[in-house]
Order: structure tokens, then C-alpha cells, then sequence
């Protein structure tokens, strides 16, 4: 039965609009960054090593495809929540305002299970979406500036092999993911609790701008907070590009991100097993 | 003796601090056109949604075909087919693609679905975006829904909603081929003249009680009644109280039923009334108008 229930959600999903969005969001938007990295290369260089060329001599140049790719998703990871609520917004709600869970409902198929494909698809949606979103960016930026070493600041400069760096994006996609699946799962909560799909993208985005803010303002108590709360991870994906990498810290994020992931899944289907369907 | 279709025994169900039913006991017959009605806010709709499903808590049992059930399961949610209240489709997908999608949920082929879209005359438009169907056509595409896994029994939240007259002419004559092949079809309604045509049986719901569950047999369709409206109503009953045959009951000031099996009822309460009262108004009104009087 999950087999058809996950086909009729693809379907569902396939053949709506909004689904595309984060894609061709994407698709547009990053080659345009590409080139602008590109023209504006040497400013970006001296901006960023500026101070340490009265101690260095760099030779040829930092400005590469594969730096090029690590600023764009460090400036755009805190973008993607908003993408990934995209169709998880929807996905439950937009069933209880249109009224075709009065249809779907009534058949011999349990509540979990559709409650459950739907999961399966808007975690799968998060998940390609990160996947397209960070290695379109490597391959765009590679192509259209080139391949090269990888300099970044960590513990000082730290620079690693250009063939060192596919698995280390990937390693980034995985460890932002892990944080935008607990986002939307957060979202699915809330478009299972809500009867419209404005709501959950509002009331996430709030939540995940509230903690990144957290996140950031130096206060002693934030710092407190800020290992248990899911959002304390938003940066964590430019520890895959330390060496050695934190390994606690992923096991950390994995912990955190989890628990909320499981309290937000728990009270989806907590509230969807036991609500009544009027409208 | 045959076990009803469909029977609910004291089920009640309250939101918060409104009773929406209350300790309602209906036996539906097998092979009936039952009709459930009620005005608005009567309980008709939770008593479907009750029976489908989407009301996960309330209270007493449910019996289909002699078989007990106090919650919702899969066995018996099978016999039944549901159309509650408008019905609801992914708008952007044809209509083969919505049958498809609970098709697969119970895990009927092609052909079956378009059976169905044969029964319900949608065949030559199956191709086309649900968006771009008139109101008629969504309601027997609903109708559709409901019929796709062969049901035993339908269950039927208001279909002639928003249909013109047509459209209500072609739902009725579907709804009783459908009869004719031996389902058992419950209708809720809240007009009276849809039940005196379609309906077996009528069961009355006001403010989440059961009043009364009726035969709409040959002894019923006997009876005809009238709503007089006159200057003086209560004079029009003093008047007209003489005859046997008259069964009358007040509504307001101005207003009395009369419920009769004489054939001259209209030009007997002529011919007596406007001799001494002021009449605006005589009409023929269904039998179950004195539920309604109010």
C-alpha cells in the first residue's frame, strides 16, 4: 500500500507549479553569481586575503571555482529554509482546505500511511533540493571559472587539494541537510496542525529566523541555548572543509536535529490520527 | 428477518459545547433510497462523517450489515462509498488521473474506472482537466469517486446541491439506476420535495435528535399537504375543524398546515375560508413539511 500511496503523492507533487520554484530558483540564480564571482574576482581576493599578502606571496590566483562555490553556499544556506517549506507547506494542508481528504479519507487506507508518504516525499524533496542545490553550484562554478585549490581560513589558512574538495561538498550537502530535513519537518508539523499553506511557511521561517538570531548575537545566555537548538547548526557546513574534521560536532548536530526531527514527526502524527476532518 | 444496511445505535457526538448529535438510532433497509434530513446544523453531515471516518471521536455503534463496529476500520469502510458534502478533486489533474489516484488505494484496474465514468456520463470528457468541469459535472465526477471500488452502499451528502434543475433531473435518475442494480443509497437532504421524489425512506434530524423514521410507501404518497396562509390563521382552524379528513396544526399567526386524503381539499378550504377570512396563499407541500414547522 505505501508503494501506491507514494505514487499518488508524487503524483500529486509532480504536477503542481510550485514544486519547480526552488529548482529554477536555483537554476537561474547561481550562474548569474558564477560570473558575477568570476568579474569581480580580484576585488573578492583582496578582500578576503588582503591583510595576508604582507606575509604570503600568492602565485596565480585564489579565486577558483571550487572557492567560488563555497562562498555562494555559505551566503545562500540561509536562504534554503525557505525553499524547503516550499512544498512541505503544503502538502498536508492544502489537502484539508480543498477538501480532498473528505475523498481520500474514506477509503480503506490508514491515516499513518498517508500521513507517512507524504513524509517520505517532502523529506526526499528537501533532500534533492540540497543535493541539486550544492553540486550544481561545484559544477557551474567549476565550469565557468575553473578548478583549483580550495583556500580557506581555519585555524589560520588552510588549503586543500582541489582534488580533495568534491567529497568534502558532499560531506557540506549532507551535514546542511541534516538541518533543512529537521526545517522540514518543522514545517510539515505545522501544515499538518494548520488548514491553510501560508501559515507554516510563515510560522517556520519565523522560527528558524528567531533561531538564527540566537545563533549569532553573542549573549552568554544564547550560547547557552544554542548547542540544543537545531538552528545552532545552520553554519555547520564549513566544518567539512576543516582538517581534522569535528566529528563531534556532526554527531551533535545529528543528535540535536534528530530530536527535534522526531518530536515534530511524533506530533504530526499525533494530531493527524486524532483530528477531525470538517472542512 | 433481514438485518438493515446500515444501522447506528445511540451515537452521539458534541464539539466542545455543542451538541452536534444526541443519541441518534437510525436502521437504514438494505436496498433502500434512504433519505436523512434535516435543516442545516441538524447533524446530517457529522452523521456521514461519522460513518466515513473523518470524525474520530464520538459515541455508540455503528452496524453494517449485522456487523458491530464502535470505530472506523478498513473491512467495513470498504462497503461504502461516500460523497460528502461538495465533493473534492486535485483540480489540475483529469478526471481519469483523480479516479486513478483512489484506485490505487484499492487497487482496481483501468477498466473499472471507466465503467464508472460510463455510469455516471462523464466518459467522453475523462481526459480533461478537473478545473475545466461545470458544477454538474463535478458532482457525478464525485459521484464517480464514490462508486469506483462497487460499494454496497453509497452515502450521499447533499448531490443535488447547487445542481440547476437538469442537473438535479440526470443525479436522480442516476441515483435510481443505481437503486434499480440493487445498492442501497443514503441521501441527506434538506429539501423536502427531493426526498417525496427519490427517497424509500426518510429519517428527521433537528438539533442532533432523531424525530421520527418514516415509509415513504403508497399509504404515505395518499396523503397530500397544504400550507394556508391567511389573515387568521387560528380562525381558519376553528373553521375548518368540522372536517374529519383535515389533520391541522398551526405554524404562526398566519400560517396552518393541512394534511388531508381528500381530493377537493383545495376548493373545500376555498370555498369555506374566503367567506369569512382573507386567504394570500394555498401550496401543496411535501408530508414532512410538519417536521419543519418551525
Amino acid at each position: 500500500m505505501i508503494k501506491n500511496l507514494l505514487i499518488n503523492e508524487i503524483i500529486k507533487v509532480s504536477y503542481k507549479k510550485r514544486t519547480y520554484i526552488s529548482f529554477a530558483l536555483i537554476t537561474i540564480l547561481i550562474p548569474f553569481i558564477v560570473l558575477a564571482v568570476k568579474n569581480g574576482g580580484g576585488s573578492l581576493e583582496s578582500k578576503l586575503y588582503g591583510q595576508l599578502a604582507d606575509s604570503f606571496i600568492f602565485v596565480g590566483s585564489l579565486v577558483n571555482g571550487n572557492l567560488s562555490a563555497y562562498i555562494i553556499i555559505a551566503i545562500l544556506i540561509s536562504h534554503m529554509p525557505f525553499l524547503s517549506t516550499i512544498v512541505a507547506s503544503e502538502i498536508v494542508s492544502g489537502e484539508y482546505s480543498k477538501g480532498t481528504f473528505r475523498m481520500y479519507l474514506t477509503r480503506p487506507v490508514s491515516r499513518n500511511l498517508v500521513l507517512l508518504s507524504k513524509l517520505i516525499i517532502v523529506l526526499g524533496y528537501t533532500t534533492l533540493m540540497m543535493f541539486y542545490f550544492v553540486m550544481y553550484t561545484l559544477i557551474v562554478s567549476r565550469l565557468i571559472i575553473g578548478n583549483g585549490d580550495l583556500v580557506v581560513f581555519h585555524e589560520g589558512l588552510l588549503v586543500l587539494d582541489a582534488y580533495d574538495t568534491v567529497w568534502r561538498f558532499l560531506l557540506s550537502f549532507w551535514l546542511s541537510n541534516i538541518l533543512m530535513l529537521t526545517v522540514t519537518c518543522l514545517c510539515f508539523m505545522i501544515s499538518t496542525l494548520s488548514k491553510n499553506s501560508v501559515t507554516p511557511i510563515i510560522v517556520t521561517i519565523s522560527i528558524v529566523f528567531v533561531g538564527t538570531a540566537v545563533a549569532f548575537i553573542p549573549i552568554e545566555f544564547f550560547e547557552l541555548l544554542n548547542p540544543y537548538l537545531f538552528t545552532g547548526y545552520i553554519d555547520l557546513f564549513l566544518t567539512a572543509f576543516h582538517d581534522p574534521l569535528p566529528k563531534h560536532l556532526f554527531l551533535q548536530e545529528a543528535v540535536v536535529c534528530g530530536t527535534w526531527s522526531s518530536i515534530f514527526i511524533f506530533t504530526s502524527f499525533y494530531y493527524f490520527n486524532r483530528c477531525d476532518i470538517l472542512d | 428477518m433481514i438485518a438493515p444496511a446500515l444501522c447506528f445505535q445511540n451515537v452521539s457526538k458534541r464539539f466542545q459545547n455543542i451538541i452536534a448529535l444526541d443519541q441518534v438510532s437510525i436502521d437504514v433497509p438494505s436496498n433502500s433510497i434512504f433519505g436523512l434530513l434535516g435543516p442545516n446544523g441538524s447533524g446530517k453531515s457529522t452523521l456521514m462523517r461519522i460513518l466515513a471516518g473523518l470524525i474520530k471521536s464520538w459515541d455508540g455503534k455503528i452496524s453494517i450489515s449485522g456487523e458491530n463496529y464502535s470505530s472506523i476500520t478498513e473491512g467495513y469502510i470498504n462497503k461504502l462509498g461516500f460523497l460528502i458534502e461538495a465533493p473534492s478533486f486535485y483540480e489540475y489533474l483529469s478526471a481519469i488521473e483523480n479516479l486513478k489516484i483512489l484506485s490505487r488505494l484499492t487497487n482496481l484496474n483501468n477498466i473499472r474506472i471507466k465503467e464508472t465514468l460510463e455510469i455516471v456520463n462523464l466518459a467522453d470528457r475523462a481526459n480533461d482537466k478537473v478545473k475545466t468541469y461545470s458544477y454538474g459535472m463535478k458532482q457525478r465526477l464525485g459521484l464517480a469517486q464514490c462508486l469506483l471500488h462497487n460499494p454496497d452502499m453509497l452515502i450521499l451528502d447533499e448531490p443535488n446541491n447547487g445542481l440547476d434543475p437538469s442537473g438535479i433531473r440526470e443525479m436522480s435518475k442516476i441515483i435510481n439506476n443505481l437503486h434499480e442494480k440493487g445498492k442501497t443509497i443514503c441521501v441527506s437532504t434538506h429539501i423536502l420535495s427531493e426526498v417525496d421524489t427519490l427517497c424509500t425512506h426518510a429519517a428527521v434530524l433537528k438539533k442532533g435528535k432523531h424525530l421520527a423514521t418514516i415509509k415513504l410507501d403508497d399509504d404515505y404518497h395518499l396523503d397530500t399537504t397544504y400550507l394556508l396562509n391567511a389573515e387568521n390563521a387560528a380562525n381558519c382552524i376553528k373553521i375548518l375543524s368540522v372536517y374529519k379528513d383535515f389533520n391541522l396544526k398551526l405554524v404562526d399567526n398566519n400560517s396552518l398546515i393541512i394534511k388531508t386524503r381528500s381530493q377537493d381539499a383545495v376548493k373545500i378550504i376555498r370555498q369555506k375560508i374566503s367567506k369569512t377570512e382573507v386567504i394570500h396563499s394555498i401550496s401543496k407541500q411535501s408530508n414532512l413539511i410538519e417536521f419543519f414547522d418551525d
